[in-house]
């Protein structure tokens, strides 16, 4: 028996050295007859910032249980940092992984922003000592140090899953799964969301980030994004390859981020400008 | 139809541990043909202004003229302190035909689409207008055109609301309410909830039917929609109106925007940077999207 669970922590040979999340012609379904993913095959690379949008219904959700094994999948498999998911390492491959939800006011647990973060410190067992350390640090990270003892009650949504995205990088996890973190959001909150992820991103090369969002806005600065319709994986490339197709994005009901939107109205005008990035459209504008 | 404001105070909850001031000394006019939106922080107020537009809440004093229907309740003085008791009084009266007043401004709350309750769309929409004392023809016919507005076909009337989707279910919520022919359109946070596609088919159905004649007050948390669709702002701030005039002027104002904690439309954000940069851009032609592409070609000729 002992044996056996060592035996599941094994990499996978055939699975590359540098991959985070793998999905081998993963399907799911709760009606055979209505898959809400059909055969998916991708590959995530350690430090990646992948986006994955689509419609409402797209199977976007679906997708990020899977890979916290919250669901398990009829077909396929799964491979987190090369080691195959199984009902008996699950629980394991897990820890390396850390889930920011929707709503901000049903992932609160503690009664101040600095009791919320202890709360996953305490469960693994990290010593008194240290929390107070992980916890200034962990606050520095999503800007939000002056609010230690504050209650949520009295915060702003944006400022909720600031915290809520405290906690989860509290439990240094490699991968940082946000599912639709900034949907309930106003605009203000959106961007706040927006900006601290960039921010990690930047200053964390190693946390692979997974983005689910149908923000599109929010995608821009990804490395990659994916793009689900119907259960379909059906592209998967660098932002301005995906929205450089923005007549196959409309026919999904997907639409532009705001600077492409920008380009093709000036494209319109007459004026040949290629988006590279944000900076990039603001020079060539005022060129 | 105009409706006027005059020194309307209201306080929840009078007497009780939970008192609560919501609104302070609001005196505005929303006139004749309006599109207002009403922004703020959660908590400033905005739904309570609301469901004063068709007396859902009356105030606790101050006096709304709504056409030629007026709720006063304004302060009486004796010797210089409020009388209680003439006010008692007054507050005693009963509205009289309030009925007419609700089919003046129809109210759409946030989520509408829960407010579905009948077996077919037809019926759903039918029933504003049976209320109201129209016969079953008369409902129908309303119906008819209250659909056809809101760009559901015949093929819609006899399905059930609760199989279409999310912006199909609020477009039958809308439509009951427009059968009603109302003068004003009273929306409570519109596009919540709705995906890109959605809130753009949404608020071109506003454009549309404000474009028709009725008025339209909505409050709203998306100032993108404010610059774009909306002709008046209106900023509340704990209970009180602090700003009230067109949406460039608010989105110029840095200190209040910082004060309410609103973020600029994302078209005035670009415009921003673009103007940093030495590009002379004149904010007051800029909308949306086209309008500033345009702009910035005005720029460069």
């Amino acid at each position: 028996m002992k044996k056996d669970k060592e035996l599941t922590f094994i990499r996978d040979k055939d699975i590359s050295l540098d991959s985070a999340v793998t999905f081998k012609n993963v399907s799911f379904f709760y009606e055979k007859e209505r898959p809400c993913l059909k055969n998916i095959s991708f590959d995530i690379k350690r430090g990646e910032f992948i986006s994955i949008i689509g419609h409402n219904g797209s199977g976007k959700s679906t997708l990020s249980k899977l890979i916290d094994g919250i669901l398990a999948q009829n077909e396929g498999d799964i491979y987190i940092f090369g080691v195959k998911m199984q009902d008996n390492n699950a629980i394991q491959l897990r820890k390396d992984i850390a889930l920011v939800f929707q709503n901000p006011d049903s992932q609160f647990i503690g009664a101040t922003c600095r009791d919320d973060i202890a709360f996953g410190l305490e469960n693994m067992q990290v010593k008194q000592e240290d929390m107070e350390e992980i916890i200034d640090d962990c606050l520095r990270k999503v800007g939000m140090e002056e609010y230690k003892d504050a209650e949520p009650a009295n915060l702003s949504g944006g400022q909720k899953q600031r915290i809520a995205i405290a906690s989860a990088l509290a439990r240094k996890p490699k991968i940082l799964i946000l599912d639709e973190a900034s949907a309930m959001l106003d605009p203000k909150g959106k961007k706040e969301i927006e900006d601290i992820i960039f921010e990690r991103k930047k200053e964390d090369k190693d946390l692979t980030i997974i983005n689910i969002t149908h923000e599109i806005d929010e995608t821009i600065n990804s490395d990659r994004v994916l793009v689900l319709s119907k259960g379909n994986l059906v592209m998967s490339d660098t932002p301005n390859k995906v929205f450089s197709n923005d007549e196959f994005l409309t026919s999904i009901h997907l639409s532009l981020p705001f600077d492409h939107l920008l380009v093709k109205e000036l494209n319109k005008l007459g004026y040949e400008i290629e988006y590279d990035d944000h900076e990039g459209l603001i020079e060539k504008i005022c060129r | 139809m105009s409706i006027k404001f005059e020194k309307v105070n209201y306080t929840y909850d009078i007497g009780l541990p939970s008192e609560k001031v919501a609104l302070r000394d609001i005196s505005h006019i929303f006139s004749d043909h309006c599109f207002t939106a009403l922004i703020g922080k959660t908590g400033s107020g905005k739904s309570t202004l609301l469901q004063h537009l068709n007396a859902l809440i009356l105030p606790t004093s101050g006096k709304i003229s709504i056409g030629s229907y007026i709720i006063d309740f304004s302060l009486e003085y004796k010797d210089g302190k409020v009388d209680e008791r003439k006010m008692k009084r007054k507050r005693k009266k009963k509205l009289k035909d309030i009925k007419s007043l609700r089919k003046k401004v129809g109210i759409v709350f946030q989520f509408p689409e829960y407010q579905l309750f009948e077996e077919t769309v037809l019926k759903d929409v039918m029933f504003g207008p049976k209320n109201f004392g129209k016969s079953e023809e008369e409902a129908k016919k309303v119906s008819y055109e209250a659909l056809k507005q809101v760009d559901l076909d015949s093929s819609y009337y006899e399905r059930s609301p609760f199989e279409l989707s999310g912006g199909e279910k609020r477009r039958v919520a809308i439509a009951g309410i427009l059968a009603l022919e109302p003068d004003v359109l009273v929306l409570d946070e519109p596009t919540v909830g709705l995906d890109a596609d959605g809130e753009k088919n949404f608020l071109n159905l506003i454009k549309d039917i404000y474009s028709r004649g009725t008025s339209i007050i909505l409050s709203t948390h998306n100032m993108d929609l404010v610059l774009k669709y909306a002709e008046n702002a209106l900023l509340l701030e704990d209970g009180k109106i602090v700003l009230a005039d067109r949406p460039h002027v608010l989105f110029k104002n840095e200190e209040l925007l910082k004060r309410s904690v609103l973020r600029k439309p994302k078209v005035l954000e670009f415009a921003d940077e673009l103007i940093k940069k030495g590009l002379p851009l004149n904010v007051e032609n800029i909308f949306d999207i086209p309008s500033l592409a345009k702009e910035i070609d005005r720029c460069k000729r």
